[in-house]
């Protein structure tokens, strides 16, 4: 430990001389999927914990709830006026209110979709896209052909938007208020092979050991970059990482068979049922049917 | 690439539901045959890595940064059918789970991505990679396969897109699901995807699966049989069947006219008659007279409805209870 050792200063600086593996402006792919992965990773664990508040939906069976959810999914995929999608964005509100999730936790699923739409949609309002009645005070006129919002086009548009806010929702609220291994299960008592759902769940568990793998990789790179690579040379590198995760990954299967057949496994899929439908479950179920009724009769 | 819930009609959605199901079905036998009780984990584990690699930015020229799908990646390293089953596992975890593309859309866009890409891909590789290629073929074979099939899938998405406003406008023209006809979806969908998204997946198809004929061929799928040969077969019936088309009446595939295409599709523009019909025959009691007025007509749909939730609930429940003792 003699003082002897010379730190370079364009290492100490604060601005690091590589933006991360940036190419050209902005942020590189290595920060990128550094965030990425990162993000991905907070997402999964450290859930937002209303799965497990005392709320309405809360309460429900998972099986039941997924019926339920699917069921009212499809029938807000089957109205086709204004006032009965804004019922739906309503009932989607007021059951996010029962369960006691918060506005911004929902939004925060919904908005990302909801915005989206809104901008690929907005040119369908004008009348050069859906002709129709004009809605007068947005007329003009350039080189005699009128611009305007066409009524139909407007009314499109909110018909759409009302439609995605209310499917997302629903969508949304069944996963803000299912454990990730309630929703397995609940998978497992629709028609979809065992095979099917044994390995979806197994897929959940092992995407996060492979992007635990990607994550060190890219961390490792990261702090050893210490000036921008060529787009060849990074594309190299990634080429290199991704083949090693896809080797790991076929290593992996073999061992985790390895590993189930020494435990007994045999090709068949035995699955722990332990749910029991209640009076709730069923009057959840109830509702859902008598609201999908409603909406196909609309 | 990833349709959300309700830019799909309810019947867009199921016709592409049903097509899936049997792809899924033949994809799983074959499977079962090659690989037996080892492919639980090894179907995991490839979806997880499907999953994981659709995560990734792929830098491409120019500075800027995509995501790519990894369908080609998928099917070169698995073949097509297991692709067509990781690709799908991986599209449900998004879908259910971190709310990437809708649950009602799911079959649609499994077929985009999870079978039209995988096969295209694996097919125009074998063709230009047929015989015996060097390095620099299979790279640029490679190359093409993940340009061709990922615009294949767009392609895909814009004719879905675009049918929405001729199979489902309300009378007065306004659409009801996705709002752009295919002259709009079409050009849009292939501008973004030939000069972008095509780019990526084509250089990360490349990259990756040259990277792996260099390091460890083993790795890669390998078909037992000539991999051209469902095709050569494909291509013979077609040429069988061209004179018999020629005798049909009827539009040509994908120029059917709306009515064509609502008989095609089982589409009722109009609510769904069918259903309500069926719920006449089923309830003869419910036009009684009297019933005409609007909020009585209303007052019948609600108790219908009770009636009938109620009814479906009661089956349920003691389909429940049978099972429960079973």
């Amino acid at each position: 430990m003699e003082k002897g050792i010379k730190i370079p200063d364009w290492l100490k600086s604060a601005g690091a001389p590589c933006s991360c593996c940036a190419i050209g402006r902005g942020k590189g792919f290595i920060e990128k999927n550094i965030e990425a992965i990162a993000s991905f990773i907070k997402e999964v664990l450290l859930p937002e914990g209303f799965a497990n508040k005392n709320g309405l939906l809360q309460a429900i069976d998972p099986r039941a709830k997924l019926l339920g959810v699917i069921l009212l999914v499809i029938a807000a995929a089957m109205l086709k006026n204004i006032p009965a999608l804004a019922g739906f964005v309503a009932l989607a509100a007021v059951l996010a209110a029962f369960s006691k999730i918060t506005a911004s936790a929902l939004l925060k699923r919904v908005w990302p979709v909801l915005f989206f739409t809104f901008v690929l949609v907005l040119p369908t309002a004008f009348n050069f896209i859906t002709a129709g009645d004009p809605v007068t005070i947005t007329s003009f006129s350039v080189n005699h052909h009128d611009l305007y919002i066409s009524r139909q086009g407007l009314e499109g548009i909110t018909v759409l938007l009302l439609r995605v806010a209310a499917m997302v929702s629903l969508v949304s609220l069944f996963m803000l208020t299912t454990n990730y291994p309630d929703v397995f299960r609940a998978l497992q008592s629709f028609p979809i092979p065992k095979i099917f759902v044994a390995a979806l769940s197994m897929t959940f568990r092992y995407i996060m050991v492979l992007i635990k793998i990607a994550e060190e990789g890219h961390l490792a790179r990261k702090a050893r970059t210490i000036k921008p690579s060529t787009v060849r040379e990074s594309r190299g590198w990634l080429a290199n990482r991704i083949w090693l995760i896809m080797e790991r990954s076929l290593e992996m299967a073999e061992d985790v068979y390895l590993a189930m057949t020494a435990r007994g496994f045999s090709g068949e899929v035995k699955t722990m049922t332990a749910f029991e439908m209640k009076g709730r479950d069923y009057a959840w179920i109830g509702f859902a049917i008598f609201v999908f009724l409603l909406s196909v009769q609309l | 690439m990833h349709i959300p819930d309700g830019y799909l009609s309810p019947k867009t959605c199921g016709v592409f539901y049903a097509v899936m199901a049997p792809i899924w079905y033949l994809a799983a036998r074959r499977l079962q045959k090659t690989l037996h009780a080892k492919e639980i984990p090894l179907l995991a584990l490839s979806a997880a890595f499907t999953f994981v690699i659709m995560m990734f930015n792929i830098p491409i020229p120019g500075g800027s940064t995509g995501h790519m799908v990894g369908g080609v990646v998928a099917a070169s390293v698995l073949g097509p059918w297991a692709a067509v089953i990781s690709l799908s596992l991986a599209l449900t975890i998004q879908a259910f789970l971190f709310g990437d593309g809708g649950i009602t859309t799911l079959g649609a866009n499994c077929f985009n991505m999870a079978f039209l890409m995988p096969f295209a891909g694996y097919y125009v590789f074998h063709i230009i990679a047929a015989g015996n290629p060097g390095q620099r073929r299979k790279w640029v074979a490679l190359f093409i396969a993940g340009y061709v099939a990922m615009n294949i899938a767009a392609l895909a998405v814009a004719i879905e897109l675009g049918i929405q406003p001729i199979i489902a406008s309300s009378p007065d023209g306004i659409p009801l699901y996705a709002p752009y006809p295919l002259s709009v979806t079409i050009p849009a969908m292939a501008a973004s995807h030939l000069m972008f998204f095509g780019l990526v997946e084509a250089i990360g198809t490349a990259m990756i699966v040259s990277y792996v004929f260099k390091t460890n061929e083993a790795m890669l799928y390998k078909p037992a049989a000539n991999p051209l040969k469902p095709l050569w077969i494909a291509l013979i019936i077609l040429i069988i069947l061209t004179p018999i088309g020629l005798l049909a009446k009827g539009a040509a595939w994908g120029e059917w006219a709306s009515e064509k295409l609502t008989a095609v599709l089982g589409y009722l523009p109009e609510g769904l008659k069918g259903l309500e019909g069926l719920w006449t025959s089923l309830m003869p009691d419910y036009n009684i007279p009297g019933f005409n007025s609007h909020a009585k007509s209303a007052l019948g749909y609600v108790i219908s409805a009770a009636i009938g939730s109620s009814i479906i609930v009661l089956i349920i429940y003691l389909a429940g209870r049978i099972w429960k003792k079973g």
